[in-house]
């Protein structure tokens, strides 16, 4: 197992290794010299400003010195400066990283909910009128574009409702729990129901799935035999056996909506990492989304790490690969 | 002539004839034939056939209606006076937009861009990941351990944060490599939404070859002398076929919906092209007052990405009916 892990871990490192290369061609390389410098500086900079930027950053220097340059300040945990805000990026994600968390954790908790309570029910009773019904929704919602669904979700539930002179829910917007627990969570509740329902498609048929292979294996048979109600052995002894593909597959999405819901943050215009992201790059405010690139590759890299070490622990098979 | 007991070599010529009057069925014959009963993807079929010829007819509906997809009509024509967009009448089916475009032509030159970066982009990831996947899975040792590397790499990567990133950079600077000019623009789309989703295709294809080389015909192939990649071309692709099709019906959806997804961003498809995903987010700040400048661009995109999921899984319980189907 330490053997794995060691492995494992290595790996993850090899990923981000390779994640900051390709940052780094990106905007360091592909846009050319020059490009770099400016775009810090901002559009109105003198060329004065821009030449010392350029040499601040080492950008004058070949490109061995500049890629060196910029994998030890992030092995240092510096992200860099925001000119355009005039603040560290690292204080500028540490304020968004609430937001993007109080959404990411809300909707995975209804969507787990409701895609694999959605997913057993079709499993049990396979080609009944529930499973198809539940099945098509699920596939309805898989096929809805998050901004679709959270702009229609805006249009009916926030305009029609407060027209009517209902105004549950704001229309936008972010309130710290801090300031407010009951404005957070009323501020949260589309954004929250948008997310879920979009992912949890995915999750009802992947318990679906999984639970109708693991009610056809013999300790099914054998539970029944042994007389056990259905409910015990739907959820003790089936689900927990078909949560495991389940399980990873969460795993692995909540890893990658903590560097940013981009969209779901954009319709809503909640303050998180994915709209300071697509802020960043309206104005081409280069440390910012070099730095949310940075952090949401890691969230995904570790959740990966998080996955794999705790699927090895459940099976000891996976060790041996 | 003295008859003796049946031989075997008359056994197997009587069953030969039988086999003959059953008729052998390939696989693909079977599958075809289990997808034509599928109504629910035979309805999904007719939809996506009908949306590829609405993209194709866009210029007819722009003819009969006499509005072209650009043209912006004043008001009192194209918007109210206050300079809102017009609700839907017997000139505009579908309303105006916003600068007094008609919806429906929209709509209709809307379903070009999507089909075509939908197809296109999952051609190019279906060319990478099926030659990334052969390539690992049947050489093995170490191209197998760089390219399975390759793969963990690509699938870390948050896609929708690098493609915007990468959308935006070229947005403002053309990325020049040798001749090829890279700009803001349908090509570009292409190539991001490809290079974010060959991946997964290179993981299933993979995970296929690994199982298929180590098969007798393989081995027979390769003692008669045939080359690696005869053998990877003639005896292991043919074989990966049904997933990778598979795979790909169900990635156009996903394609469709990045593309829309750059544009609602503002990093697709520049304006004023046609597209669903900048209408939608040209929409946005008037769904209070023109629900059908929102709503008509939204009901294109989830149908044309529903039709192509309910197709893509009766696609995939076609080629394997044992598959337990999500639609059942």
């Amino acid at each position: 197992m330490t053997r794995f892990l060691i492995r494992r871990l290595l790996l993850g490192a090899f990923v981000m290794l390779c994640v900051t290369v390709i940052v780094y061609l990106i905007f360091y390389v592909g846009p050319g010299t020059g490009y770099v410098a400016r775009a810090l500086a901002g559009r109105e900079a003198p060329p004065q400003t821009v030449a010392l930027i350029a040499h601040r950053l080492l950008l004058d220097r070949p490109w061995y010195v500049q890629y060196g340059h910029f994998l030890s300040q992030l092995l240092h945990g510096n992200l860099g400066y925001d000119y355009y805000h005039d603040q560290s990026v690292n204080s500028i994600i540490a304020q968004a990283f609430p937001v993007t968390l109080s959404l990411a954790v809300g909707a995975a908790i209804i969507w787990f909910t409701i895609g694999v309570l959605s997913g057993v029910a079709s499993a049990v009773r396979p080609r009944s009128l529930l499973d198809r019904g539940a099945t098509f929704t699920a596939l309805v919602f898989y096929s809805m574009p998050t901004f679709v669904l959270g702009l229609l979700m805006l249009e009916l539930l926030y305009y029609q409702l407060t027209v009517h002179g209902l105004r549950w829910f704001p229309g936008s917007g972010y309130t710290s729990p801090t300031q407010s627990i009951f404005e957070w969570f009323r501020g949260l509740i589309l954004p929250w129901l948008t997310l879920a329902l979009v992912s949890a498609a995915a999750y009802t048929r992947l318990t679906r799935t999984a639970m109708l292979d693991v009610l056809g294996e013999d300790y099914i048979r054998t539970a029944r035999a042994k007389g056990l109600s259905e409910a015990r052995i739907t959820f003790r002894h089936a689900l927990r056996a078909a949560l495991t593909p389940v399980v990873t597959q969460f795993g692995i999405d909540v890893g990658s909506l903590l560097g940013g819901a981009v969209i779901t943050e954009n319709v809503y215009g909640l303050p998180g990492l994915g709209y300071t992201a697509v802020q960043a790059i309206t104005n081409q405010d280069l440390p910012v989304i070099i730095g949310v690139v940075i952090v949401a590759s890691a969230a995904v890299v570790c959740a990966n790490i998080v996955v794999d070490v705790v699927y090895a622990a459940l099976d000891p098979r996976v060790r041996l690969h | 002539m003295l008859k003796g007991p049946r031989s075997a070599e008359d056994a197997w010529e009587e069953e030969t004839e039988q086999a003959a009057a059953i008729q052998g069925r390939s696989p693909w014959q079977l599958a075809f034939a289990r997808l034509r009963h599928d109504r629910a993807a035979m309805i999904a079929l007719g939809v996506v056939v009908a949306i590829a010829l609405v993209a194709v007819l866009a210029p007819v509906i722009a003819a009969l209606t006499g509005h072209g997809p650009d043209v912006q009509y004043l008001p009192p024509i194209g918007t109210t006076i206050d300079g809102l967009p017009k609700a839907p009448s017997a000139h505009f089916l579908f309303g105006t937009d916003d600068l007094g475009r008609d919806v429906l032509v929209r709509v209709a030159y809307g379903a070009q861009v999507s089909l075509l970066v939908g197809v296109l982009a999952t051609l190019l990831a279906v060319v990478i990941g099926a030659l990334v996947g052969l390539a690992a899975g049947y050489f093995g040792r170490v191209v197998d351990t760089v390219l399975a590397r390759v793969i963990d790499v690509m699938l870390s990567i948050p896609f929708l944060l690098f493609a915007i990133s990468l959308a935006s950079v070229v947005s403002v600077t053309p990325i020049h490599i040798g001749p090829i000019v890279l700009q803001q623009g349908l090509g570009i789309v292409v190539i991001v939404i490809g290079t974010f989703s060959w991946a997964t295709v290179a993981r299933i294809v993979r995970g296929q070859v690994l199982a298929i080389r180590e098969k007798e015909y393989i081995e027979a192939a390769r003692s008669l002398g045939a080359g690696s990649w005869r053998i990877i071309v003639i005896d292991v692709l043919p074989n990966v076929l049904a997933p990778i099709i598979v795979y790909a019906t169900l990635l156009i959806p996903l394609s469709i919906v990045a593309e829309a997804s750059l544009s609602y961003l503002g990093v697709g498809i520049p304006p004023p092209t046609a597209d669903w995903g900048s209408m939608i987010s040209e929409a946005q700040p008037y769904y209070q007052e023109a629900w059908w400048f929102l709503v008509f661009p939204c009901l294109a995109l989830i149908i044309t990405t529903l039709a192509f999921n309910v197709l893509g899984d009766g696609i995939r319980d076609a080629f394997d009916p044992r598959a337990t189907g999500t639609r059942a």
